[in-house]
């Protein structure tokens, strides 16, 4: 009943002032939900601490990149057998069509990977692949909004938000969920996408963009000089402190005032952990820095790794702004698959890459999750009318393949099949609650006791689903 | 929750309870012990085991492995196995004093009550009965006696002293008077008081002194503003129909102005209600009643469905789920949005209530409504009086004429030129033009049918030339998915020349009069079909001499009439009449799918009296040749003269009509309902038995008797819904409100979930009290502003926020209320309060909003990014901000704005170094602290700093500045100016603080 545990912070807070210490670096969410529970039951193993997610938006062909299906090449041109006219979202369906990139075996494990993404194909001994995802809808923003929050529409907390809620921070001097949008505008749906939804408002993703000031508000919109600002903050802490010294133990009161103290910290903290500059050359020139095609997606890469090492509990990398428009700015391949994802793929592959390499070269990957995911894949045959094999195929919700590198997973494995053309999925699917329950999983969260009060029900990232994916766990 | 073992509290909740349906006997026990422990699987329509509990003959029945009991011997059965065997319930089994009790039972003979067992019968430790607290009556309650020597104690402190006694709290002091003013200013009105209005108030040493302010903030439309922002979240309003597209809604904000000036006026909250769900029905004759029901709507909207069937249905099925969610937890503060693919796990509500409840409200559709400009309707109603009057009179000169030729007083003065009833065969019984059926045409009992692939039927040539006329015609379509079919067709023979009545060309599933290359076609605006595949519509379109193009469906205006550029002459011996096709050549989509019954041309434009004759089924002609022989001179002319008349109030009237709309609003449109079907697990691919409209039962309350007939139209289903609603008798409707006036007030409700009174809510800290105010609020006529006045007036209220350790200790969270918890404000008070101290405060009322985003769209879809400039346009009070959802909000997001994609019943107030960072950094509060000695003009006046000091002091925390402070503030002042020190004072926890 909501009475006892209504949202299990304040149950873990309430009631008495012993625990004000506690409520207070609670409000500034310092402290974690998590730990706290944790206390108690340490039996939760904890494979990784924290997690880099790169986003995929507009639907990335599996069966261009991570899927191989020698079988398509078969059946190159022939017309798709099936009882029913396929649904797709545009209704056009044409002759199938083979996988443009050409697939080879890589590293000890075998993994097949595409020419697709050269680079991070020479980490297929770090990766797990998922190749049976499916998903609830077809339809670009639904299906991002359930890939990052498990609810089709707007208003429900996305899981960088849960893990903010869950964990809390390592870090105080840098916000916990940090959001680096593609440099080509955001995705549909925006701010829904890293929404805290009814969570807490401090559990909100937070975008960092490239430039001089990459938190919003970190510097004054009006330049002060050194002395003013001090002058100011001094004069302001002052007020407070008389202020407070009537209200003795209250704790709302005494965290804006360490809000302040914590916000000039991150005047400090976020310049220091974004500038890539100090990096050494042969690093920058690792992720492709220098090189025009790969430099924007490069800068978040590199951006991302050390937000990571500075204790930042979740960095999501957009690949992919709005997804309509022409050219497209996404992996939204409707026209050309081939050119629009040799496009696409080359402004990421080697940053990605350079970032497993760059984590496992510091010993992050042991205790660090890498997600490479998207909303959707992209269909078998082609889309074009039903009689010609078209350049560009359409969304397919029913099969499509993530990617996993680091912390608690079996490296070099694939996980689940998806039928001899890659349209739906044959074996071991994968909903996105299931691998949102295994992130948490891996997170030692248990996605079913992660839970938030809201409207009438006790809410979770997974809904009522969620299966764990053990067999990908190491 | 209650701690005690399950059967202690449901022998506990069975002797606490004297209105339970179940007495404490011990058959009554096994009962509580069968509902809380096997019910949620052995009951319902697929038993587990096929073993269902719920009533003693199920029992004796049994499933699978045999009868639960054996009626000659109680002990054979599976039950009893079941219970030595401890098998049940599988995780946990039963206790062993409970399965004793329970043989016990069997023993004596299993006795049930005369009527089935459920789930919902009485509540037990895991979930809600129908004897939970919010279900039941309001209790009348005496006032526990308290008194204090420093005030005069209101009722509600009686309940609030007497509890913090038993509890051994002391209430603290009254608040100081500056405190009290700034309290009551930003609780009622979201705005501080004015240097002056402190120093007034400071000064009225009357006893009446705080009285008198909250009676000037209540009757100040300030207060409208403040707590329209607590509806607006409760209701989830938001300015943008979220999902994919997110376009934003442009009229929508009549609604929020609705809000606003209904609580202005302190209308009663049960009349609020009903407008809001059912205002068009309830009150037909209030031009508000659209925009309140703006309410309905207010929620997401997902305008991008694709092409299948069942992701149509499914997102169709999802904003119902939206609808009933918001009704059912802003009125009663009841889940029932949980029931939609099961029986509710908590509460006494089941998927049947749900679906119930989505039939109540399936005629309910998103959409624009045209807003009535209430003098120009006012005029328009006087003509169609003057009207009606002179068409009686006409129709009284007629009827001596009709009487004399032995015709009946409905005939139509008129005679059509071409007549066809095709269910009886294809002869034109007028004009004798003959027919030509050709495809696959056919006639039939029904008519002419028509498969919309080959069939068309066309006549010979019109036998003389034909401009005005009437094209009349009664369809059944085959299906609403159809575009571009005509029905009724005059053409010349290739084509070139046509006017037709058509289905679904231009505007899906609407009627228009299509014309050769849309020389006469506008959209009539009509609603769109939405039963013409289920039964006959009859149409007609009339073409007058002057252009005007009027539709009419089944006997009432279509949309409204247009002018068109002028009539086109058909000649005679070329032009054809042709039914099924839109015109020449005879492609498939000129094509119609359906049967004709019916029709008929007339040369002249037949006015709407004589339309809705033809729908009524007149079919007496009587020609005006005829008619008029039949008068004398004096009747002639006086028929004469009233036509005139009525010809020029018809001009007047169109002229009018042009005006008469303010342009439109989003609100609910109503359309007929269609058939709910019960969801297998809410899923729409597995749809179960018809459900009809009905109500939550709710067991103590007479009111859910009310049935809804299956037929009922919308605006009917829905008043008998808000009649439910708002019965005085309904206890849920005023606890629930009551509770979120109280927890606007004091930060917390009585109860701590103030959209949910269901078991997973917070039960009340004070149940008495909020009873004794639901029951006041009833006996003053629902209104809020006595509510107010009940809280505000409170001795509870006007305490002060200090805190005592020892209090702390003991109530950390102060929901004994022994002080007022000091709280932080909410964003949209952060930002009014700034606006006004610093001098730049747009005091506007209503109308369009403003936006501080950059709006851009792309490609279909709109995107938020919030606009960091500050100017005088922008500076308006927060309630008139444009709130688009799932936007980056900028400030106010840091400061728990809430998205408006859910209900926000309750915000969260958190502190973030983000929040500090925004606020003492962000462009609004600098451009305020930039702007502050230009913004007030009394300010540059000033001689001296200390005055200047003064002055930010009064105007920002209402108070001056003590010696410390004023000192520090010299020293910056002197060295940086003045706007650090107002950044800065923005910035403290006073000035953010409701203390």
């Amino acid at each position: 009943m909501y009475d006892s545990f209504n949202n299990r912070r304040s149950f873990l807070c309430n009631g008495s002032q012993s625990i004000a210490i506690t409520a207070l670096a609670s409000l500034l969410g310092q402290k974690s939900l998590a730990n706290e529970i944790k206390a108690k039951d340490n039996s939760k193993k904890i494979r990784a601490k924290r997690v880099v997610q790169i986003s995929l938006v507009g639907g990335l062909s599996h069966l261009d990149s991570f899927d191989y299906k020698p079988e398509l090449e078969k059946f190159h041109g022939k017309k798709l057998l099936a009882d029913k006219v396929p649904d797709t979202f545009f209704n056009q369906v044409g002759l199938i069509r083979k996988n443009d990139w050409e697939f080879k075996q890589r590293g000890n494990s075998g993994l097949y990977i595409s020419e697709l993404f050269p680079n991070i194909a020479k980490c297929a001994d770090d990766l797990t692949i998922i190749r049976s995802m499916v998903s609830d809808s077809a339809n670009h923003t639904p299906a991002l909004f359930i890939e990052n929050s498990g609810f089709n529409s707007n208003g429900f907390p996305s899981m960088g938000s849960w893990i903010s809620y869950g964990l809390g921070s390592e870090n105080a001097n840098l916000p916990v969920f940090i959001v680096l949008p593609d440099g080509r505008g955001e995705p549909n749906g925006c701010a829904s996408n890293w929404s805290n939804g009814f969570l807490p408002a401090n559990h909100q993703g937070v975008i960092f963009q490239s430039g001089n000031q990459p938190l919003k508000n970190l510097n004054p919109a009006i330049a002060r000089s050194i002395a003013e600002e001090k002058d100011s903050l001094d004069f302001l802490n002052q007020l407070n402190a008389s202020h407070l010294s009537g209200f003795p133990g209250d704790t709302n009161l005494a965290a804006r005032i360490k809000s302040h103290e914590m916000a000039a910290k991150l005047q400090l903290s976020v310049p220091e952990a974004t500038t890539i500059s100090n990096e050494p050359m042969h690093i920058q020139n690792l992720y492709g820095i220098n090189r025009p095609e790969t430099s924007v997606c490069a800068q978040k890469c590199l951006l991302a790794r050390r937000l990571l090492e500075r204790g930042v509990r979740f960095v999501q990398i957009y690949s992919g702004g709005p997804i309509a428009g022409s050219p497209r700015a996404s992996w939204d391949a409707h026209e050309n698959v081939k050119e629009n994802h040799s496009a696409e793929a080359l402004r990421i592959d080697q940053p990605v890459a350079a970032l497993i390499l760059d984590l496992k070269q510091r010993g992050m990957l042991e205790d660090t999750l890498v997600l490479f995911t998207t909303e959707f894949g992209r269909t078998p045959f082609a889309q074009s009318s039903s009689t010609t094999i078209g350049t560009g195929r359409d969304h397919n919700k029913y099969a499509f393949s993530v990617v996993m590198a680091g912390a608690g997973l079996k490296n070099g494995t694939t996980y689940g099949e998806s039928d001899p053309i890659g349209w739906k999925v044959a074996s071991n699917p994968v909903a996105w609650h299931d691998f949102h329950a295994t992130v948490l999983h891996i997170l030692g969260i248990d996605h079913e006791q992660l839970t938030f009060y809201h409207n009438g029900i006790q809410r979770r990232l997974t809904n009522v689903h969620g299966n764990i994916i053990s067999n990908i766990l190491a | 929750m209650l701690k005690q073992p399950p059967y202690l509290s449901t022998l506990i909740i069975l002797l606490s309870t004297s209105m339970i349906v179940l007495a404490e006997s011990p058959d009554n026990v096994a009962m509580k012990i069968i509902v809380e422990n096997c019910l949620d699987c052995h009951s319902g329509t697929k038993p587990k085991g096929g073993l269902d509990l719920s009533t003693r003959e199920n029992l004796l029945k049994g499933g699978d492995n045999g009868p639960g009991i054996e009626i000659n011997n109680f002990f054979k059965g599976q039950m009893k196995v079941v219970l030595d065997e401890s098998r049940m319930p599988p995780k946990k089994p039963l206790d062993k004093k409970l399965a004793a009790h329970l043989k016990d039972w069997i023993k004596s003979g299993a006795k049930y009550p005369t009527t089935k067992i459920d789930i919902f019968s009485t509540t037990t430790s895991k979930r809600a009965g129908k004897d939970w607290w919010s279900l039941r009556p309001l209790q009348q309650t005496s006032l526990p006696s308290a008194i204090d020597n420093t005030h005069t104690l209101q009722p509600l402190d009686h309940f609030i002293f007497d509890d913090l006694k038993k509890l051994d709290l002391k209430p603290a002091e009254l608040a100081d008077r500056r405190t009290l003013i700034r309290r009551v200013y930003l609780d009622l009105i979201g705005l501080p008081p004015t240097p002056e209005e402190v120093t007034k108030f400071l000064a009225d040493k009357s006893p009446d002194a705080f009285g008198k302010i909250v009676d000037k903030l209540l009757s100040s439309p300030s207060y409208g503003e403040k707590w329209a922002r607590h509806w607006l979240d409760i209701v989830r309003y938001g300015e943008s129909d979220g999902f994919e597209r997110n376009a934003p809604r442009p009229n929508s904000w009549h609604f929020r102005d609705w809000v606003i000036k209904a609580l202005n006026s302190d209308m009663p909250y049960d009349q609020f209600v009903q407008m809001q769900i059912a205002g068009d029905r309830i009150f037909p004759d209030s031009p508000d009643s659209i925009l309140a029901m703006g309410f309905l709507v207010a929620g997401i909207h997902n305008t991008v469905l694709g092409a299948n069937a069942d992701a149509r249905e499914q997102a169709r099925q999802d904003e119902m789920e939206d609808l009933v969610s918001s009704i059912g937890q802003t009125f009663l503060g009841l889940t029932i949005n949980c029931a939609r693919c099961h029986d509710h796990k908590f509460d006494p509500i089941s998927q049947h209530d749900y679906y119930q409840m989505v039939a109540n409200l399936s005629g309910v559709r998103q959409g624009e409504r045209p807003i009535p400009n209430e003098l120009i309707v006012k005029r328009l109603a006087k003509i169609n009086e003057r009207k009606a009057d002179l068409n009686k009179a006409l129709a009284d000169i007629e009827k001596i004429a009709l009487a004399k030729m032995g015709a009946k007083a409905d005939s139509i003065i008129s005679k059509p030129i071409a007549q066809w009833d095709f269910r009886k065969n294809d002869k034109d019984s007028q004009g004798n033009l003959t027919l030509k059926l050709e495809g696959n045409a056919k006639l039939t009992s029904k008519g002419l049918e028509l498969d919309g692939k080959n069939s068309a039927a066309r006549s010979s040539a019109l036998k003389s030339d034909l401009k005005e006329k009437t094209l009349e015609a009664v369809v059944i379509l085959s299906n609403l998915d159809q575009k571009g079919g005509g029905v009724i067709t005059v053409e010349t023979p290739n084509g070139t020349l046509f006017d037709s009545i058509v289905f679904a060309e231009q505007e899906s599933a609407k009627w228009m009069a299509c014309s050769n290359f849309y020389q006469r076609t506008q959209s009539f605006k009509g609603m769109p079909e939405n039963e013409a595949h289920l039964k006959p519509v009859h149409l007609a379109i009339t073409y007058s001499e002057d252009g005007k193009i009027t539709a009419y469906r089944n006997g009432k205006i279509y949309g409204s009439a247009y002018q068109s550029k002028g009539l086109a002459l058909f000649p005679a011996n070329s032009s054809i009449i042709a039914f099924g096709i839109r015109h020449e050549p005879p492609s498939a989509n000129h094509l119609l799918a359906g049967t004709i019954l019916k029709a008929r041309v007339f040369d002249k434009a037949l006015n709407s009296r004589d339309i809705s004759k033809l729908f009524e089924e007149s079919e007496i002609f009587i020609s005006e040749n005829d008619l008029t022989s039949n008068l004398n001179e004096e009747q002639i002319k006086l028929r004469q003269k009233i036509k005139e008349e009525i010809s020029k109030l018809e001009t007047d009237e169109k002229s009018l009509s042009n005006k008469k709309e303010n342009g439109t609003i989003y609100s609910a449109i109503s359309t007929t309902p269609s058939s709910t079907k019960f969801l297998n697990r809410g899923q729409v691919t597995e749809p179960g038995i018809e459900v009809f409209p009905g109500n939550i039962p709710v067991p103590s309350f007479k009111g859910n008797s009310t049935k809804i007939p299956p037929t009922a139209s919308d605006p009917e289903r829905r008043e008998t819904l808000a009649k439910w609603i708002t019965n005085p008798a309904n206890p849920l409707f005023t606890r629930v409100i009551v509770n979120r006036i109280w927890h606007y007030h004091f930060g917390n409700g009585l109860v701590d979930t103030p959209s949910d009174f269901g078991f997973n809510g917070s039960k009340p800290t004070h149940p008495e009290l909020l009873d004794y105010l639901s029951q006041s609020f009833i006996d003053s006529g629902y209104s809020f502003k006595h509510l107010h006045r009940c809280i505000v007036l409170s001795r509870t209220y006007q305490q002060e926020s200090k805190p005592s350790a020892d209090s702390l200790k003991k109530d950390f969270d102060n929901r004994y209320l022994w002080r007022w918890a000091p709280r932080r404000l909410d964003a949209e008070s952060i930002r009014d309060s700034s606006l006004k101290t610093c001098g730049t405060f747009n005091q506007e009322m209503n109308g369009p909003g403003f936006s501080d985003y950059r709006i851009e769209t792309n490609n279909g879809t709109t995107y938020y990014n919030p606009l960091d400039k500050l100017d005088f346009r922008l500076s308006r009070h927060s309630i008139y901000r444009f709130t688009p959802r799932g936007a980056n909000q900028g400030l106010l997001d840091s400061f728990d704005c809430p998205d408006n994609s859910s209900a926000a019943p309750k915000r969260s107030k958190t502190t973030t170094p983000i929040q500090a960072l925004a606020f003492w950094n962000g462009p609004f509060t600098q451009n305020l602290s930039e702007s502050y000695s230009k913004n007030h003009s009394d300010f540059e006046a000033l001689t001296s700093i200390d005055q200047k000091i003064n002055h930010v002091f009064n105007h920002l925390l209402q108070r001056q500045p003590l010696d410390t402070e004023k000192s520090k503030a010299l020293t910056l002042v002197e060295k940086h100016g003045f706007a650090p020190l107002i950044r800065a004072i923005l910035n403290t926890n006073e000035f953010l603080t409701l203390e």
